[in-house]
């Protein structure tokens, strides 16, 4: 199979994850009922508006007001496609978000007060990248490097050691070491705040504003590295460790090489695969996957966002987040199908 | 079959194994202590009805922290009195006496005093009057509040006040015990106190202690000893009350401390038990019926069916998971009437199934080349008898291990959701426990037995299943055992 | 006389499991003359793999017992420091071929870079020089020079095997070992990769170890045969000695097991198993399975010598039987 062929198999499958998450959301609301419940709330809202509006009016009977609001009702019904089932009517709105065309918020809006989707959304990425993309890295490399470490003392007590504590790691919520965290670090030895992008009157300038930013910080990427760090470097021991008893690290050791290049060569480079994909996994993962920590730390990234838009039942704004979060996964999926073509030949082959 | 014998062997002989077989007893056996002792309907029953905590203190630490404070901190007491003591002639008045006592063992105040009257029966229309007297050990007596009940116009005789909803008295708080009291120490102590300054120092201490004087400053020390709460009730003869407690509270509480609604943690938590492990049960049961029954249809049946169902579980395996599973339950939830413990378990098995369906898929390919498969096809077994009486029997030792290792993460999953106010608050599961302390603020509050125990529950029932899935592993796979 | 390439003596290799101390090479000592070939045959987990690594010293982590003196052209190699005999005597002096040839090349490297790195490592040569080296050993083991910049996978078992003869080759060893060389190939591979090795065992004048549970296989190339069984060589000497002249009742069990084309005689075959590496029989460890045991085999036979280099652990061939 040539590469484009491979990429181009591996854009179709993602393609149908994006379709089948939008399609599964679309259902969800609208098998339901909610998505019809929602418009006649909407709807009725601006009814009540306009009738109050004509009672201003004089010279109009009661009649004529009740006239006027059935029409302004209908035409409102159809404006919203509530004339239409939802399976008519929500392929329209799959249609408009697929081409990004993300609509206006119903509840919500971006710190400069708009409530296109588009703003809001393109508002809260930075937050979330600088939150979670760093705690990642981080992890990747305590990861990595311990997990190469321990890769060369299999069976050691520090070997042993680490599986227990990557049970541990596993076994603990994120989002419970995160309020862990805050009752020593904010509640007892209060030396890091609890929560929040800035402080209460934050600096104006640049510099400032941002080591404010890093300071709170520090507490959500402390609480992301300790839950993280002990399945990342179990998973990245075990996969040094099934590399290296591989038949070709024998031979490159017999051929005399030193034990770092061998290491670099023949143990971490044969095993960029698999490394690769926790990796690049992990990073979007973060992004999609930020809900609870910025809960927990009432951070405005795109995860909080989520949330609150749920809380809000914010239709619009779900489908949107939605799709963007499938969209980061699916991007990042075929970044990692392009790096796997450079960093593995075989992978264009079967 | 010897597998299952040495398989055993195996998996007891490793120590992980051990201690994931030793917390699954201990789980069970929590669980059917709580199946047994609890009411079905708890939640709504009991751990959701404020009347079930109503005399308890709020926010108050387990019992046990007296070993690290270095203090005896103060116990939670409740006397309860449901006889008369007696009458007594006061001023040519016959009062019936109700006493309540309380030793005050410990150094410190009880944090508040509350009386509560319950099913008093009059059978004058004049109704009936209280006075409350108080006694310390010093053998001071102090008139704490004095107030009348009147029946209603027109009602008929006896009647009963207090029965749908008791009097409640917070002693420790009533303005007017705050006069009483003002006019008892300015004139015992020689102090001259304003009633702000009361109000600041709190009636509890004056209540329960003695000023002394350290450093030109007054400062309330404890008074240790037996005190009396006097109701004193006028009326007629036949004039009762049914139940009188007086709730004096603590500053501890329980194994496991209080919420803010006073429930006792204790209980919740050890409810949490049945179902954490009912939901890790049966998500993964199901889940990893469904998987597996895919996996092995696909794999063995190929063709269109083995398409079909790779695109779909390639699909959803490729979904963001949390996004995706927290939409399912918060739009299932919302429809009326639906259990919103059933709506987190049917998003866990939906989106947890392809997984498995991938995995099994690959094995059942490379099995259905065996020759005993071949063989069976000869003789002509129908598929459903080739899937489930060659394929399946040799696959299950390595199901069942997914299925426990697929336990945790259904807890962990519906720990989350449940953190994120998805849960059904009428159920006390752990994740709603810490959701309920977060949103109270315990952990900026320092109120750490609100926040740690359910945490640690949490991890403990997720490790069961993870050590138990390690102790499996050198038997499911055998490149493990060689090593 | 001829020269002594490698000279053994002694030589223990135990290591450490969780069962116990596995003996894998229990005392063993050979020569190999300047320009021949020592097969080594036996069973599988004989101890003929570990004996070839513990001559290139690549010795397991748990090692609980390396002893013995291996002199490579008269140079004791064993007390050589670590990072030295890195740089001295693997590829420069001492090659080899692994089993499981399938794997002994790195997926993500293409052959040529692999071939040629030792060049590069061990003599600083630059990398396009390393390549033309390595173009000329393919073209002697007869690869296409086109081959060198492709990846493992797109070749079949037998190049891969003849690309990892051409990396043992690429240095000039003075000794080459090869472990196995062909028990993954076609029989039609298998003859063509011998076919190779014969000769550049003729044009290099090459010394070569040569270890194969397949006596037909070593016989084709050997000049001296060593018979391994359950960490010791039962028996030693030149292979038209002990192939029609088989002393030790093993190596004679061994022997008649060989499917003859001519004869008409059933190959023989040898009931039960070798014993354990981990705590073996004090005794003769043939023991249990030898047809003419009497009393003495119950303690450890000597090396015995029977004529010119031919020798033999057995206490049949022991004086005052």
């Amino acid at each position: 199979m040539g590469v484009p062929r491979y990429l181009g198999v591996k854009a179709f499958n993602l393609m149908l994850v994006l379709l089948g998450v939008l399609l599964l959301t679309a259902i969800l609301f609208g098998a339901t009922g909610l998505s019809d419940k929602i418009l006649r709330a909407i709807i009725s809202e601006e009814v009540r508006g306009y009738r109050a509006q004509l009672s201003q009016q004089k010279g109009l009977t009661p009649e004529e007001i009740n006239n006027l609001v059935e029409q302004y009702k209908k035409n409102l019904e159809i404006e919203y496609g509530l004339d239409k089932p939802w399976y008519v009517r929500l392929p329209d709105m799959i249609r408009r978000i697929v081409i990004l065309d993300l609509g206006t918020s119903k509840h919500m809006t971006s710190f400069t007060g708009s409530n296109q989707i588009r703003d809001i959304i393109l508002e809260r990425i930075p937050y979330t990248v600088m939150l979670m993309t760093t705690a990642v890295l981080i992890v990747f490399a305590i990861g990595l490097g311990f997990g190469t470490w321990l890769s060369t003392k299999v069976g050691s007590l520090w070997d042993r050691g680490l599986s227990f504590f990557a049970s541990i790691s596993y076994a603990t919520p994120t989002w419970w070491l995160a309020l862990l965290l805050i009752l020593i670090f904010s509640y007892y030895l209060d030396v890091l705040p609890y929560g929040g992008l800035l402080s209460p009157n934050p600096p104006k300038e640049f510099l400032p504003r941002l080591l404010d930013m890093i300071y709170h910080a520090i507490l959500p990427i402390m609480t992301l590295v300790i839950a993280l760090s002990g399945s990342a470097i179990y998973i990245y021991r075990s996969i040094l460790v099934s590399t290296a008893t591989e038949d070709f690290v024998t031979v490159a050791r017999a051929k005399g090489l030193p034990e770092n290049l061998v290491l670099r060569r023949y143990i971490i480079r044969p095993s960029l695969h698999p490394i690769l994909t926790n990796l690049v996994l992990g990073l979007a993962g973060s992004l999609t996957g930020a809900i609870l920590t910025e809960t927990v730390f009432n951070w405005p990234g795109m995860g909080r966002l989520y949330y609150e838009a749920i809380l809000n039942i914010d239709e619009p704004l779900i489908l949107a987040l939605t799709y963007v979060f499938t969209l980061i996964y699916v991007a990042a999926r075929f970044i990692l199908e392009i790096l796997y073509i450079v960093v593995d030949p075989r992978v264009t082959v079967e | 079959m010897s597998v299952t014998r040495s398989g055993w062997q195996i998996y007891i002989s490793s120590l992980v194994g051990k201690a994931g077989l030793i917390l699954l007893i201990f789980m069970v056996v929590a669980s059917i202590y709580v199946l047994a002792t609890y009411p079905l309907d708890y939640g709504i029953r009991v751990w959701s009805n404020p009347k079930s905590w109503a005399d308890n203190p709020i926010t108050v630490p387990p019992t046990w922290v007296d070993f690290f404070t270095g203090r005896d901190l103060v116990t939670h007491h409740i006397t309860i009195t449901t006889t008369s003591k007696g009458t007594e002639t006061i001023a040519g008045l016959k009062f019936k006496v109700y006493e309540l006592d309380y030793d005050l063992e410990e150094d410190g105040f009880p944090t508040y005093l509350m009386i509560k009257i319950y099913n008093v029966s009059m059978y004058s229309e004049r109704g009936v009057y209280f006075v409350i007297n108080f006694t310390r050990p010093d053998g001071d007596e102090i008139r704490l509040i004095t107030f009348a009940e009147v029946p209603p116009p027109n009602s008929d005789l006896p009647y009963i006040a207090f029965s749908k909803n008791e009097k409640i008295i917070f002693l420790s708080k009533e303005r007017s015990v705050g006069f009483s009291l003002l006019t008892y120490i300015n004139s015992k102590y020689n102090l001259n106190y304003t009633i702000d300054k009361l109000n600041e120092i709190n009636y509890n201490k004056v209540l329960f202690g003695i000023p002394t004087e350290e450093g030109g400053e007054v400062v309330w020390k404890p008074l240790k000893g037996v005190y009396k709460i006097n109701v004193y009730m006028l009326g007629e003869d036949k004039d009762n009350i049914a139940m009188l407690k007086a709730v004096f509270g603590g500053e501890s509480y329980g194994f496991l401390g209080t919420d803010d609604n006073g429930r006792d943690l204790a209980q919740g938590l050890l409810f949490g038990f049945p179902v954490a492990l009912a939901i890790g049960f049966f998500t993964s049961i199901v889940t990893t019926a469904i998987g597996a029954s895919l996996g092995i249809i696909s794999g063995y049946k190929g063709g269109r069916v083995d398409e079909i169902i790779q695109r779909i579980s390639d699909v959803v395996y490729n979904f963001p998971f949390l996004p995706i599973i927290i939409l399912i339950v918060f739009i299932i939830s919302r429809m009326p009437g639906f259990p919103r413990l059933l709506a987190i378990f049917g998003a866990i098995v939906a989106l947890g199934w392809p997984g498995l369906t991938i995995l099994i898929r690959s094995m059942v390919l490379s099995l259905k080349q065996s020759q005993f498969i071949e063989a069976a096809r000869a003789i002509g077994a129908s598929d459903r008898r080739i899937m489930f009486k060659h394929i399946f029997p040799n696959l299950a030792p390595f199901i069942f291990a997914q299925m426990i290792f697929f336990t945790p993460g259904a807890i962990l999953a519906e720990a989350a959701l449940s953190f994120l106010g998805l849960g059904d608050p009428n159920i006390p599961t752990w994740g709603q426990i810490i959701e309920e302390s977060f949103r109270a603020g315990a952990a900026l509050n320092g109120w750490w037995w609100w926040v740690l125990p359910p945490g640690l529950l949490i991890m403990l029932a997720a490790i069961t299943f993870v050590f138990i899935a390690l102790g499996l592993e050198p038997i499911v796979n055998p490149k493990l055992q060689e090593r | 006389m001829v020269k002594n390439i490698l000279e053994v003596r002694d030589l223990y290799l135990y290591y450490k499991t969780y069962k116990g101390i596995v003996q894998a090479v229990d005392g063993i000592s050979f020569n190999i003359p300047e320009g021949q070939t020592l097969g080594i045959v036996g069973e599988s987990g004989c101890g003929k793999s570990s004996t070839a690594n513990t001559i290139i010293r690549l010795l397991p982590k748990n090692t609980y017992k390396y002893e013995g003196s291996i002199k490579l052209n008269g140079e004791e190699i064993t007390t050589i420091p670590m990072d030295e005999f890195r740089r001295t005597i693997r590829w420069r002096k001492v090659a080899m071929v692994f089993q499981g040839a399938m794997n002994s090349l790195n997926p993500v490297l293409k052959v040529g870079f692999q071939v040629a790195e030792p060049l590069i490592v061990h003599l600083g040569m630059d990398k396009s020089e390393a390549l033309d080296r390595a173009r000329q050993v393919f073209e002697k083991i007869g690869l296409t020079p086109a081959f060198l910049d492709r990846y493992p996978h797109e070749l079949s078992g037998g190049m891969r095997q003849r690309i990892v003869i051409a990396m043992a080759m690429i240095m000039n060893p003075q000794l080459l070992i090869l472990d196995e060389p062909t028990s993954a190939l076609d029989v039609s591979i298998q003859a063509q990769i011998m076919n190779l090795l014969k000769s550049l065992k003729k044009e290099y004048h090459l010394s070569m170890i040569f270890i194969t549970h397949d006596i037909a296989l070593a016989s084709d190339i050997s000049d001296l045969l060593a018979v391994m069984y359950a960490g010791e060589i039962v028996e030693y000497g030149p292979i038209e000695e002990v192939l029609l002249n088989p002393q030790h009742p093993y190596a004679q069990k061994l022997i008649a097991s060989i499917p003859r084309l001519r004869e008409d005689k059933e190959p023989e075959f040898l009931p039960g198993n070798p014993p354990g590496l981990i705590n073996p029989p004090k005794g003769c460890r043939f023991a249990s399975r030898c047809p003419y045991r009497f009393e003495k085999c119950s303690e450890a036979p000597d090396l015995v010598w029977i004529n010119g280099n031919h020798y033999v652990k057995c206490h049949l061939y022991s004086e005052g039987k």
